[in-house]
């Protein structure tokens, strides 16, 4: 069972939904509180019942502070249990304000520990500073649970839409990201090449576009894969959604051993 | 009361503040350089030092002063 | 707390008490407000004269408008219509089980004052009206209408903000508003003229889903009883906002910009979006009886509506939750703050509501119950401060103003051929014409994976306009709707009758080329002062027009909007009906796209091209202000959208011939494709450049070779004019007429239109 997370502004929670049941997924919405508490005891949850859980994009509180700041440090509150809950080989994932939250809170990049205390990323505002609402092309470079189901060096096309998506880390961090081969997705132009804008539309870092941890189970990127799970939903035409996989890959991870 | 002055650290752009130069010289001032500061007045008797490193800045992109 | 203020005075005392309530009431009305409390045998308090202020507000009553929409407009039957003009939004039959909702509305006045707040207040409060229906809001659509963007900043007039101003906040407050809860903006037009300098304009649009048996009424119906109450949910009540409608109801002056920004309202998307959750999680549970939102007058008008004329309405003001300290009882009663929706209930099924409220941080309080009489009175703190008959303030007289009618001279004169290599460049980088992409790629069109045909279509690098969008509103299911927006400024400034009529066939055409067939229209009319006749003659030419053109068709108005008092001492905006269409596609994996798609394939002209060249960019662009206009028929239009919907599966793009005429479509068209055009006309009996840039009632088809046959078979059944004007190829447009030859590379048309 897949849980998706939201709370005020979260508003991308039923794509997420909708393609995981598509594929015939348990998965289930649950609101912040009922993992943190604040919400009536009867509507408690406890993570430890769920797989996984994926956080959506949006405008969670508003977008107000950063990105991902407010809704990161409120998961803060169950920092423990999110330790165990990556230890044990559960998965966590974030698409666009979901990204940002799972930075916010200290889950990615994932390298000097499970959940750091303080943020070692930023998905700062855009270089055009506009939001920005396109297609883009996106390189798979590195293999992690999310994205199994995807060729190496593959190209595929996702929208993205955000105004704060400019992937910034320290020299020390990407080093290691690099080395660790946690570089998941890449913007790039339609050859394949490390292109600016707008094939890089907001200016990240190295083009990165998604990373994973070490294990490959805590995920984020800013485009949505979950908006081009079908064909018709592509900008240009194809015959299968580019989105689709990546939900058949988290699938296969959750059913390894069955 | 206290004063939490958050800007962005050197050297990483800030697009706001670019924007803002360039939209000044539009209307025809001559502009040296813009930077943006976001101030929160905190009322409080809590550690605002806290606070600012636990939700109010991400050390990778800003820093603060506090009065 | 409460004043009492007595009538009993002269005519110009009664003119001051208006003025200084700041109620709009011309003498008439304060007659007809004194007789009415002469007898109830006492004097009014000021909050009811506030209520009658805004329930007889134009924007509020449409006293100026109803006799002619009714004459023209509504009224329209179809089998697709189920509840239609009465309500907030318009409801449409879509499938078995699920309607669509439609609702269209302005925020031009505070938009000029305000134009981030404003816009970001439009959006908010068109999304209410989806909502409040019980409906899913799907899609949002915003046409705005600027002035001058190149206007001397010297020369404008004290209190008006310049152009470029307006525009980059109105284009922020929609998009940071609707990005932010989650509903795609795929839809719109941007246009820029001088007349629109001190009144921009800002209508918004929104589409909602709902399933036909959770289809929730504003009005209370008979399944009322006495007891229900009202609770009222989402932000709080403050002074933001107060006299909106008095506001939109009244010309801007210099002073509106000092002294009408309280009339501007607040907006907080992050309280609307879970506050649309709690709204539509009611209505699935079933626990929700009526339901209206809180947009123009406040709770004023919001209860007087929801009430009458089943019912009455008894409200304890205390228990409204405020913002502000030390309001007073009439600011809380007409104030028009942000993020408020009411909800009639049964008794006990309020803590299964509050309970939906808890779980998303939505603030709510029961403010009072619906009563067997049909008055509205308002109690504070124990005393009754408002008591008046219901009927008197929800139906305020209806004007008959009297219009004078401008008659259509119509001339023509010979011109010189002009270097067309150039004028062509020219046009595709007017502002009125070149690419919409810097608007479009802020506004997260995308969310909801529901976005199939898109607002820019074509290959990533290198996108194009389309004609309209297509949705997929429901998962299971691929039936679409297509959303098209559209006005013509430039043909209603010289006949509002065939302006009218063309702004009615080019929706069609936006629909058709998409492969949908029109199915419902929504209109926002936007004119100057109905108290001058030749605004309301220009008013009424223009209802004729929509009106008439859309009975032809069959095609049903569903919902619309009224703003008046577009104007100020120096400028009126032309005037601007805005339509906004909806079409159906059964199968919206079987839309077709404006890019050309194959080299070799044929290009087609359908349709009759003629020398009208009258409020053509290429006209206007030569300041010649001469000619014939467009004169569209509608059973004409019946044979094209026929005919195109019959070789659907044939055509591989179409677009619609428009503003700038048959180029800039087949540019727009190579743009999107990335690929070269090779033209003949000579077959065409016309000079070259009428035949370029007339904006005749037409469509441009790509066709594979080995389907023309089947192709112009279909056409010639319909009784459809069509030439084959050429086809897809090579790197450049080239356009051959007789001995004329006219080359545009790929990449100037790209850098004049990107």
């Amino acid at each position: 069972m897949i849980a998706i997370l939201r709370m005020e502004g979260t508003n991308n929670e039923d794509d997420i939904y909708n393609a995981f049941a598509a594929l015939k997924c348990p998965v289930e919405m649950v609101h912040l509180k009922q993992f943190t508490g604040g919400a009536k005891k009867e509507l408690q949850k406890n993570i430890f019942d769920y797989e996984g859980i994926m956080i959506p994009g949006g405008f969670s509180a508003g977008d107000y502070i950063r990105a991902g700041a407010i809704f990161g440090a409120r998961l803060k509150k169950i920092s423990k249990e999110l330790k165990e809950f990556v230890k044990e080989g559960r998965i966590i994932g974030g698409i666009c304000n979901g990204f940002q939250v799972l930075t916010e809170v200290g889950l990615l990049p994932g390298i000097d520990d499970i959940i750091v205390s303080k943020p070692q990323i930023s998905l700062a505002v855009n270089d055009s500073a506009k939001f920005e609402c396109r297609h883009v092309f996106l390189k798979h470079e590195n293999k992690c649970f999310f994205t199994e189901k995807y060729e190496k060096s593959e190209i595929i096309q996702v929208p993205i839409a955000h105004a704060e998506g400019k992937f910034i880390t320290s020299k020390r961090i990407l080093e290691e990201l690099k080395e660790n081969n946690q570089i998941i997705f890449r913007y790039v132009n339609r050859a394949g090449n490390y292109a600016g804008y707008p094939f890089n539309p907001n200016g990240s870092m190295e083009n990165i576009a998604g990373i994973s941890n070490l294990e490959g189970n805590v995920f984020g990127m800013m485009p949505h894969p979950e908006r081009v799970f079908y064909p018709y939903l592509h900008q240009e035409k194809k015959k299968v959604g580019d989105g689709k996989r990546f939900f058949e890959s988290i699938i296969k991870y959750l059913r390894r051993g069955v | 009361m206290a004063k939490v002055y958050v800007k962005y650290k050197k050297g990483i752009l800030d697009p706001e503040a670019e924007n803002t130069k360039k939209a000044l010289e539009m209307l025809g001032y001559n502009i040296k350089d813009v930077k943006i500061w976001k101030v929160y007045e905190i009322k409080t008797k809590d550690n605002v030092e806290e606070m600012t490193e636990r939700l109010l800045v991400n050390p990778v992109i800003h820093e603060y002063k506090i009065k | 707390m409460t004043e009492e203020i007595s009538l009993n005075i002269n005519d110009n005392k009664l003119i001051e008490i208006s003025r200084v309530l700041g109620i709009g009431l011309n003498l008439e009305e304060m007659y007809k407000v004194r007789d009415y409390f002469y007898s109830e045998k006492r004097n009014p308090r000021d909050i009811e004269l506030q209520a009658v202020g805004q329930a007889w507000s134009e924007h509020c009553s449409y006293k100026s408008s109803k006799s002619i929409l009714k004459k023209f407009i509504f009224g329209i039957k179809a089998k697709q219509n189920l509840l239609v003009i009465e309500e907030d939004a318009g409801v449409v039959d879509f499938n078995k089980n699920y309607a669509y909702v439609v609702a269209l509305e302005s925020h031009n006045h505070p938009s000029a004052i305000e134009p981030y707040g404003g816009a970001a207040t439009g959006i908010g409060g068109i999304l209410r009206d989806v909502v409040c229906m019980g409906a899913k809001p799907i899609a949002l659509v915003d046409p705005l209408f600027f002035g001058d963007l190149n206007f001397d900043y010297k020369k404008l007039p004290k209190g008006v903000k310049h152009p470029k101003f307006i525009q980059s906040g109105v284009i922020a407050g929609i998009r940071d508003y609707g990005n932010r809860v989650g509903v795609p903006t795929v839809a719109g037009m941007v246009y820029y003229d001088i007349s629109y300098l001190t009144n921009c304009l800002v209508n918004v649009g929104c589409i909602g889903i709902v399933r036909k048996n959770r289809i929730i009424s504003s009005k209370i119906s008979k399944n009322g009883k006495k007891g229900d109450v009202f609770l009222l949910l989402g932000g709080r009540t403050g002074r933001d906002g107060i006299h909106g409608v008095t506001f939109a109801s009244a010309e801007l002056s210099e002073e509106s910009e000092k002294e009408d920004r309280s009339a501007v309202q607040v907006g907080n998307p992050i309280i609307k979006e879970p506050l649309t959750h709690v709204c539509l999680e009611a209505v699935e549970k079933n626990l929700v009886k009526a339901m209206k939102d809180l947009g123009g007058g406040g709770l004023s008008c919001c209860v007087d509506e929801m009430a009458y004329p089943n019912f009455g309405a008894v409200v304890n003001l205390e228990n409204v939750l405020l913002k502000e300290r030390d309001m007073k009882p009439w600011e809380t009663w007409v104030s028009e703050s942000q993020e408020r929706m009411m909800m009639l209930l049964d008794r006990k099924k309020v803590d299964k509501v509050t309970d939906i409220c808890d779980l998303w941080d939505i603030e709510y309080s029961i403010i009072g119950e619906i009563t067997e009489d049909k008055r509205i009175k308002v109690n504070y703190h124990g005393k009754t401060i408002l008591d008046m008959d219901i009927k008197f303030l929800v139906e305020p007289p209806v004007y008959n103003r009297p219009y004078t009618v401008k008659n259509l001279k119509e001339r023509e004169k010979e011109t010189k051929e002009p270097v067309y290599e150039k004028t062509i460049l020219k046009i595709l980088s007017s502002p009125n014409i070149r690419s919409k992409a810097f608007v479009i790629q802020q506004y997260d069109h995308e969310v909801g994976a529901r976005t199939v045909t898109k607002p820019l279509q074509g290959k990533i690098e290198s996108l194009t306009h389309s004609d309209s969008v297509i949705i997929k509103p429901l998962p299971k299911e691929y039936k679409g709707i297509a959303i098209a927006a559209d006005s013509n400024p430039s043909l209603m400034k010289i006949s509002p009758y065939w302006g009218a009529k063309y702004i009615m066939d080019e929706v069609c055409r936006n629909i058709v080329s998409s492969g949908a067939e029109p199915h419902s229209f929504a209109d926002c009319l936007n004119f100057g002062n109905p108290e001058k006749p030749e605004r309301m003659g220009e008013f009424y030419e223009a209802c004729k027009g929509l009106g008439e053109f859309a009975k032809a068709l069959g095609v049903p108005f569903v919902s619309g909007n009224v703003s008046f008092y577009n104007e100020s001492e120096y400028y009126s905006v032309i005037p601007t009906p805005v339509v906004l269409g909806l079409g159906i596609v059964d199968d919206i994996r079987k839309s077709i796209r404006t890019d050309f798609k194959r080299n070799g394939d044929l290009i087609y002209l359908i349709g009759d091209i003629k020398k009208e060249m009258a409020g053509s960019e290429y006209y206007k662009l030569y300041g010649y202000d001469f000619g014939y206009i467009p004169k569209c028929d509608p059973d004409e239009l019946k044979n094209k959208i026929k005919a195109i919907l019959e070789t659907k599966k044939i055509i591989k793009a179409c677009h619609d011939v428009s503003n700038g005429g048959l180029v800039v479509t087949v540019c727009e068209m190579m743009i999107g494709g990335n690929i070269g055009a090779s033209l003949d006309l000579s077959k065409i009996e016309m000079r070259t450049d009428y035949k370029l840039f007339s904006e005749s009632s037409c469509f441009v088809c790509e066709i594979r070779e080995r389907d023309f046959e089947e192709f112009e078979e279909i056409m010639k059944k319909n009784n459809v004019k069509f030439h084959r004007i050429g086809r897809v190829s090579g790197s450049r447009l080239k356009i051959i007429d007789k001995e004329k030859s006219i080359i545009l590379s790929l990449r100037e048309i790209k850098e004049a239109f990107l």
